[in-house]
Formats: structure tokens, C-alpha cells, sequence
């Protein structure tokens, strides 16, 4: 009865995450001291570059448990969570993109590609997953804020990281204590008609929870960038998704939501200065691929769709600091001082309109595309603005633009208001 | 759990409310609008839909899973003892080997498949006691998936389409909302729990001719002697 | 507690009410129903009504397979959907609002932001364009989503601005029969609302001159 005692804590208790050891930063060097050696490069001398010694062999490739083992329990779990999400509404199915981010993955985990498999979760935020069977969710917000393929690499590293070190085993079981019970009452929800029913919170669990330690996401840390470099991809880029990430954080005021990120990663600026710091010996002159490119042209015809939905969780600070970081890049400007606009119409606080005004007119003049709906946000502050005349100029200018927009009929009617 | 074997905090909310919401005083509830199913054999083939069945155990080293072995054993009883009842009812089970749909490529079947617990959650809640009942279905047992569902006959050749929903716990997590039932229920539960439903559909119309609910503290799908008391239980007053 | 657990728990804590003190009665066909709030309808067959005060939900055969929610009356500052008053501060401040003098553009973004939020997956928008509801100037939307687990569901909705609040009725169901078995009803149920004579005096009329030709009304629609 202690254990189902336990059991139960772990369940409710609010502190799923937290490893047991203590904070220990050497974890990070697990990952390159394995098999006792560390890995170093000496790039000015144009040595030769050194197969990387570490030993991934805790996992062997296509590893498949025994049916009768408790492991085959959780991979039985997972499989039926993946047939779900297949068909999952919050499933993002393009294919494009689906097909860039399993070639990354297949990339990134060598010779482990067979087991991964990618599923891409329209949502915002910066999120990406991986369960002991080898299902791998990545939301599409991370597509916003990896600069680069070599950072997009470097987040997949580290959840293949915790694939192959058997973190999620070692922290799945709570999980599943956890989400077996949703699963077990999901049916229960379902009756009573309750929406988020659904094997997906089982996913949503390992999402959101980050049910691994502090020392699992340091090692996990490690082996993304020893794998990312293994591929060819220049391991200085791994630190600085984790700077925007904490700028990000930093603009927030959702105290709970820092916190609670806090109490299962070590702190950005920790991980950030391991991570450059370890990039250094690990780098070789084989290491240098970046890939901004290549991800700028699967990014740009979906871009303004992802930035919407992060405008729509409404979370404004945060925003306007991924929207900066975009600015820097400098890709399709007209499209990012529209929504600089967008934020500010939607937020309305006191001068927002102005300024909003003062955006749309910069994205009408600034190079790149921006998206349609242009010309009817600015009528539509104009005529919030009282400033009637311009208003139905730009209402007209949209109606000229987008003659079959499906809300053509609505904008009409607003162009008859009586001028003040 | 503390001492006195209270779960704390809304967990034990959902639990509790979750009990009563669905669990009445009956352990099962059959509703049928059909009590025997067409004289021609030809008529009579059911098709068992994937079952969705999952067994749990707790281990003396804790922690709770799935139980992958047990499960496969379940599904293995269940398929076995429904062929054999529908042989002695001269109706034919159609085989349903691992089909598109499992993989989530015929999208139709897949849109069927989440209709059907749509509507198996919606039975459950507003068919049985409870304060979410219907009034326009006041002493009527009227539910159907439509017409669509006729893609299912095209593609099993197949008249029914049976559905199988289980869940079922031996050990602690059941414990855990036995405990929560016992509750709702006014019963002394010690052992597992298991908890589902049953739904036998006419392809040709969609019309549900037959479902039936079962919730208990008892039964076990892991032998074939368990399998055939459950599924005696769940397809109680099922069409002959 | 884990945040999907937490959402459930307060998810479940919003139903706790209607597990144990509501239920739905009979919207009887062919009469004339009064939903409180000045609004009236007349159903061309029977419902079941489950009323939350300025919310309210009617469905033939379970929440899950249609039903028509009505908004009575929104006012600044509310949201479209009916909450728990929680004292999540999450809740309070990413739960989209509807303001006073929001033009019908951005009441179509208030009603694609809160399905957004309320996690319905793969939003089209077919159809928006005036029309009219309880004979004040309004909108009609026509769209589709997928729920969390995936299932197709196709929506109607109508809406107007009176007085400054907003009222809605916004019908959902599954793609696969459950939407059509109540589609004829919703629209006649569109054509027969009305709003108290009180409320559609404070309307704000079409501008001297403003025209939109006849508005379509859903009713016409087949």
C-alpha cells in the first residue's frame, strides 16, 4: 500500500519533473566522456578530424521490447497514442513540411532514422517531444524560432537524446501512471462530453510536462550537440535557439508559466553558456553546416499562418520579441511590420492604434509581400479611428486587391457607413 | 491517497464526478431496438470493428502499466469467444484483418470509427440515469451513424458492425477509482474494475440496434474462461 | 498538478453544475420559446434546451454530435462562451473578448480566435456576407473544423449587434450526418428569432442611404 501510496503521489503531486540527484552539471559532459574519452579538436591546427568515440550503443537500432516485458506495456501505450494522433485534428499536414522535418530527423539521428518517426503539431510555441517507442512530435511553432536547419537539428538532437539515453523509460513510467488514468477515464470524459478527452492529452502530457530531470535535459543538452555535429551541422548554432527562447521568457509576465518551465530544465543562461562552451571541442572543420536557407524556403509560404497563431495565444510581449528576432533576419519584411500592426490592433491600448497605422503604412513600403488582409486592417483602425475617408480608401483599395474574398460582401457594407 | 484512502484534489473530483455522471445503480444497461436479427443467413455476417481493449496491472516493484501480454490475450479471448457465439446463433463473424484504417489511410473509416465513440459517449451519457438525459428521446432508443456507414458493408461485406470498448484494471489504479466508485456506488470493491461498452451497428442504415454498458468490480479478460463471463455479460440480451 | 489535469479538472469543476443541478427540458415544436434575454425562436420540431443563463445550448442528439449554442447578448468585456468564473488568470487573459463597437470583421476574428482557443483544429471560413437576425443587419458565417481527435464537424452561425451586445447563434455538428439532421431546424430556427421590441429599438439601424440590397437571410439559403 506505500507504493500505490506513492504511486498516487507521484500522480498528483504538481512536481512530476525534478530529478532526484541534485543539479550536476558534468552531465552535460556525459555525453563526450563516454567510454572515458573526450572529445577534442584542434581546428587552427588543421588536424584531422577524430571519429567521435562516444557510445550510443545503449540503444541499438529498431529495438523492440519483450511482449511479456514491462517496457512492452509502455510501447503498447504509445502505439495506440500514435495511431490516434495520426488522425488527430491538431495534426499539421503539409506535406512539404512533413518531409523537411523527417529528412532533418533522419539526418540528425543516423543511424537510428528507422525508428523515428515525426509527427508536426500545428501549434504555437516552441515544443518538441519524444516517446520511448520512437514517435517524435514537433509543434510548428519551433519552425518560427530556429534561425537556422543546424538549430532546428539541434532541438531534434536533444529529444533523440532522450530517446536513446531511455530517459522517457526511466520518467515515462510516472507519465503513464499519469496518463493511464486519463486513458482509463478518458472514456469517462468522453461520456460526459468534456472536448479535451483524448489520447492526446497523453501526448500533451509529455509536451507540456518536460517529465525528465533537470541532469536528463543537461545530458539530453550533450547529445543533441554531439549528434547535430556527427551530421555535419555546425554545433556553435545549439546555444542561441535557447537565447531567444529566454528573451522570450523574459518579456512575459505569465509568472507560472516561467516556473514551471524552471522546475524541469536548468536555466537558459546555464544551458546557454554549457552550450557554447562545449560546441567548441566538438566542432571540427566537417561541422560547418547551417542551413538557413533551406529552412527559409519551407518556412516562407506558411510563415504568416504560423505567426498568426502565436498572435492568437494572445501573449503579446513574448510576441513582439519573436517578431523582432524575424525583423533581424530580415526575410519578407512587408509581412512582419503587418503584423507588428496586427499586435498592436488586436492589443488596443492606448496609442496602439496610431502605431498600428504607423506599421501597415511601413509593411505597404517595405520590401517583400505582405499578406492580403493589409489594406482591410488598416481601413478597419482608420474607421475605429473615426477617420472615415481613409478608411473607405483603404477598404476600396482591399475590395480591388481581393475582389472574391469570401468577405467581400461584409467589407461592402462597411464601405456605405455615412462619412462623420 | 492519504491514509484514510481519500484522493486529494481535483483528480478526485474528476473521479468522483466522472462516477457519477455514468455509473448508475445498475451495473449494466442494455438497450436494443432490434431483439433478433434478420432469418437469412446471409444477413446475419457482423463484422467486429478494431476492439479497443486495454488491461492494466500494477507490479509489487510499482508503478503501473499497460499490460502488453494481457492485452493481447484479451483481444485474442475476445475474438474467439465471438466467433463461437455467433456460430451458435447462426450469424457469421467476418474477419477484420489489420486494415488502411489502422494506419489512419482510409480516412472514410477512420471518420466512422470516431463517429461511432461520438456517439457510444453521447449513449452513455444521455441514454442512461442521470440528469443529462434527453428529453426528445424520452422512452425511444433512436441513434444511428447515417447512411454513410454503408461504406463499412462495401468494404467487409459485412450486415453488422459490432463494436467492443474495454477497459478494464486488476490492481492499484483500479483500486484508485474503485475506491472512487464504491463511493458513488454504495459498494465494497476490492479488486479490479472494468469498465465499457458494446455497440452492434446495421451497416445498411447505421441505425444502433443494440448497445450495452457495463461497469462492475469483477472480471477478467485475461483467460479464455474470463473472456466468455464478460462478454456473456456485455452482450447480454444481444439480437438472436 | 500537471497542466492537462488541471485543464480537465477545471474543465470538469465548469460541468460540476450541470452534472448535479441542470438538466435539459423539451423545446417543444411549433411553439414559440422564449430564451430569456428578449429572444425568442419558434423551432420547427422538438429540442432539447439546456439553458446557462446567456448562454445556451439545444441539441437533438447529444453536445457532441450538434447542437446550437445561443449568445444572448454579450456584452463588452465577455466572453462567446460560457465559463466558470475561474480565478486562473490564464483563463482571464488569453480567453478572447467581445468589445463594444467591434465591427463585424472583428467579430468574425473574436468567433475564429475562441474556437481557436477552444481547440478546434483545421477552422475554413466557406461563407461570410450580411445578413440579417431578429431584423437587425448582421452576418452569417458557414465554416468547418475538426475536432481535437480529428472528427469533421461543419458549422452555420448568425449574428447581430444590438443595443451594443452582441448576440449569436452558431450551429455545429459532425460532417457525417448529425450537421444535416439538424440543419433545416437551425434555419428556420434563424428565420423565426426574434428580439424583444425593448432591445430592437436601441438597435443600431442601417445608415440613412447605406444599402446592401435585400440581406440575405439564411433562411433562403439551401
Amino acid at each position: 500500500m506505500i507504493r500505490a501510496a506513492r504511486y498516487s503521489a507521484a500522480l498528483l503531486s504538481a512536481c512530476l519533473a525534478g530529478g532526484c540527484a541534485g543539479d550536476d552539471t558534468s552531465y552535460y559532459n556525459r555525453a563526450l566522456e563516454k567510454n572515458g574519452e573526450v572529445v577534442s579538436q584542434n581546428r587552427e591546427s588543421g588536424a584531422e578530424s577524430t571519429p567521435f568515440p562516444y557510445d550510443l550503443a545503449d540503444l541499438s537500432p529498431a529495438h523492440r521490447p519483450d511482449p511479456k516485458s514491462d517496457e512492452a506495456g509502455i510501447w503498447y501505450h504509445m502505439e495506440k497514442v500514435e495511431r490516434r494522433i495520426k488522425t488527430a485534428g491538431e495534426r499539421y499536414r503539409n506535406r512539404e513540411v512533413n518531409a523537411y522535418l523527417a529528412s532533418v530527423a533522419c539526418r540528425v539521428t543516423g543511424s537510428y532514422c528507422k525508428d523515428v518517426r515525426i509527427y508536426v503539431i500545428r501549434a504555437a510555441g516552441m515544443n518538441a517531444s519524444m516517446a520511448p517507442n520512437g514517435m517524435m512530435s514537433i509543434r510548428t511553432g519551433l519552425l518560427l524560432r530556429a534561425r537556422n536547419e543546424a538549430q532546428l537539428a539541434a532541438v531534434i538532437g536533444h529529444e533523440a537524446g532522450h530517446y536513446l539515453r531511455q530517459h522517457s523509460l526511466q520518467r515515462l513510467r510516472d507519465v503513464i501512471d499519469k496518463t493511464n488514468s486519463l486513458v482509463f477515464f478518458n472514456f469517462i470524459l468522453a461520456a460526459a462530453g468534456i472536448p479535451v478527452a483524448g489520447d492526446l492529452a497523453v501526448l500533451a502530457a509529455l509536451g507540456d510536462i518536460q517529465a525528465y530531470g533537470r541532469n536528463h535535459e543537461r545530458e539530453a543538452d550533450g547529445y543533441g550537440l554531439l549528434l547535430m555535429s556527427r551530421a555535419g551541422y555546425d554545433p556553435e548554432e545549439a546555444w542561441k535557439i535557447w537565447d531567444l527562447t529566454l528573451r522570450e521568457m523574459k518579456a512575459t509576465k505569465d509568472y507560472e508559466d516561467r516556473s514551471q518551465f524552471l522546475a524541469s530544465h536548468p536555466e537558459p543562461e546555464e544551458r546557454m553558456a554549457v552550450l557554447r562552451k562545449l560546441a567548441k571541442s566538438v566542432k571540427t572543420d566537417k561541422t560547418t553546416d547551417i542551413g538557413r536557407e533551406r529552412l527559409r524556403e519551407i518556412v516562407a509560404p506558411i510563415r504568416a499562418e504560423l505567426i498568426r497563431d502565436e498572435l492568437n495565444a494572445r501573449r503579446f510581449d513574448a510576441f513582439e520579441v519573436l517578431l523582432d528576432q524575424l525583423i533581424a533576419d530580415g526575410d519578407n519584411l512587408a509581412e512582419l511590420y503587418y503584423f507588428k500592426g496586427e499586435m498592436r490592433r488586436l492589443r488596443a491600448k492606448d496609442d496602439d492604434l496610431e502605431k498600428a497605422l504607423a506599421f501597415y503604412a511601413k509593411a505597404a513600403q517595405a520590401p517583400g509581400t505582405p499578406p492580403p488582409g493589409l489594406k482591410r486592417s488598416a481601413g478597419l483602425v482608420q474607421y475605429k479611428l473615426g477617420r472615415i475617408d481613409a478608411a473607405k480608401e483603404s477598404f476600396a483599395a482591399y475590395l480591388k486587391d481581393n475582389p472574391q474574398a469570401p468577405d467581400a460582401g461584409i467589407v461592402r457594407h462597411l464601405l456605405k457607413r455615412p462619412a462623420k | 491517497m492519504d491514509g484514510r484512502g481519500r484522493i486529494p484534489g481535483p483528480a478526485g473530483a474528476i473521479l468522483a464526478v466522472a462516477a457519477l455522471l455514468v455509473l448508475g445503480a445498475c451495473q449494466t444497461t442494455a438497450h436494443h431496438t432490434r431483439a433478433k436479427l434478420p432469418p437469412e443467413p446471409e444477413k446475419r455476417r457482423i463484422v467486429l470493428l478494431p476492439p479497443d481493449v486495454e488491461l492494466s496491472i500494477l507490479h509489487a516493484g510499482g508503478g503501473n502499466e499497460i499490460n502488453a501480454e494481457w492485452t493481447r490475450l484479451a483481444r485474442q479471448n475476445l475474438s474467439a469467444n465471438l466467433a463461437e457465439r455467433f456460430g451458435r446463433i447462426n450469424a457469421r463473424l467476418v474477419e477484420r484483418k489489420a486494415s488502411a484504417a489502422d494506419f489512419g489511410e482510409d480516412a472514410k473509416e477512420v471518420q466512422l470509427l470516431k463517429l461511432h465513440e461520438a456517439v457510444g459517449a453521447s449513449i452513455l451519457i444521455h441514454q442512461n440515469q442521470g440528469s443529462m438525459l434527453l428529453p426528445t428521446k424520452e422512452g425511444k432508443f433512436d441513434w444511428s451513424l447515417g447512411p454513410e456507414a454503408r461504406y463499412l458493408k462495401r468494404k467487409y461485406g459485412a450486415d453488422y458492425a459490432l463494436f467492443v470498448f474495454m477497459r478494464d484494471s486488476y490492481a492499484s489504479s483500479g483500486r484508485v477509482a474503485a475506491m472512487i466508485f464504491a463511493a458513488a456506488l454504495g459498494v465494497g470493491i476490492r479488486g479490479g474494475v472494468q469498465l465499457g461498452f458494446s455497440s452492434l451497428v446495421d451497416i445498411e442504415t447505421g441505425e444502433v440496434v443494440w448497445f450495452n454498458h457495463l461497469a462492475r468490480a469483477s472480471g477478467d479478460l485475461r483467460t479464455p474462461e474470463g473472456a466468455a463471463e464478460t462478454i456473456d455479460v456485455l452482450l447480454a440480451s444481444f439480437p438472436k | 498538478m500537471t497542466r492537462s489535469l488541471k485543464r480537465i479538472a477545471a474543465i470538469l469543476c465548469l460541468l460540476l453544475p450541470l452534472a448535479g443541478c441542470v438538466s435539459f427540458t423539451l423545446a417543444k415544436g411549433g411553439e414559440s420559446i422564449d430564451l430569456g434575454e428578449g429572444v425568442t425562436v419558434r423551432p420547427p420540431s422538438d429540442w432539447n434546451r439546456l439553458s446557462l443563463g446567456k448562454y445556451e445550448y439545444w441539441t437533438l442528439d447529444g453536445l457532441r454530435l450538434q447542437n446550437i449554442l445561443f449568445v444572448k447578448g454579450a456584452e463588452d468585456g465577455e466572453a462567446i462562451v460560457y465559463r466558470r468564473r475561474t480565478t486562473e488568470d490564464e483563463e482571464k487573459d488569453t480567453f478572447p473578448k467581445y468589445r463594444k463597437g467591434m465591427t463585424l470583421l472583428e467579430i468574425r476574428e473574436l468567433l475564429e480566435s475562441t474556437w481557436a482557443r477552444q481547440e478546434f483544429h483545421r477552422v475554413r471560413v466557406t461563407r461570410f456576407g450580411p445578413a440579417s437576425l431578429g431584423g437587425s443587419s448582421g452576418f452569417e458565417i458557414a465554416f468547418a473544423y475538426d475536432t481535437k481527435d480529428g472528427l469533421e464537424m461543419r458549422g452555420l452561425a448568425a449574428g447581430a449587434v444590438v443595443g451594443g451586445k452582441l448576440y449569436l447563434a452558431i450551429y455545429s455538428g459532425t460532417r457525417i450526418h448529425f450537421f444535416e439532421r439538424g440543419e433545416k431546424d437551425f434555419r428556420a430556427i434563424i428565420e423565426s428569432y426574434r428580439l424583444a421590441p425593448g432591445q430592437s429599438a436601441r438597435a443600431r439601424l442601417p445608415a440613412p442611404g447605406a444599402s446592401v440590397g435585400r440581406p440575405a437571410t439564411i433562411a433562403a439559403r439551401r
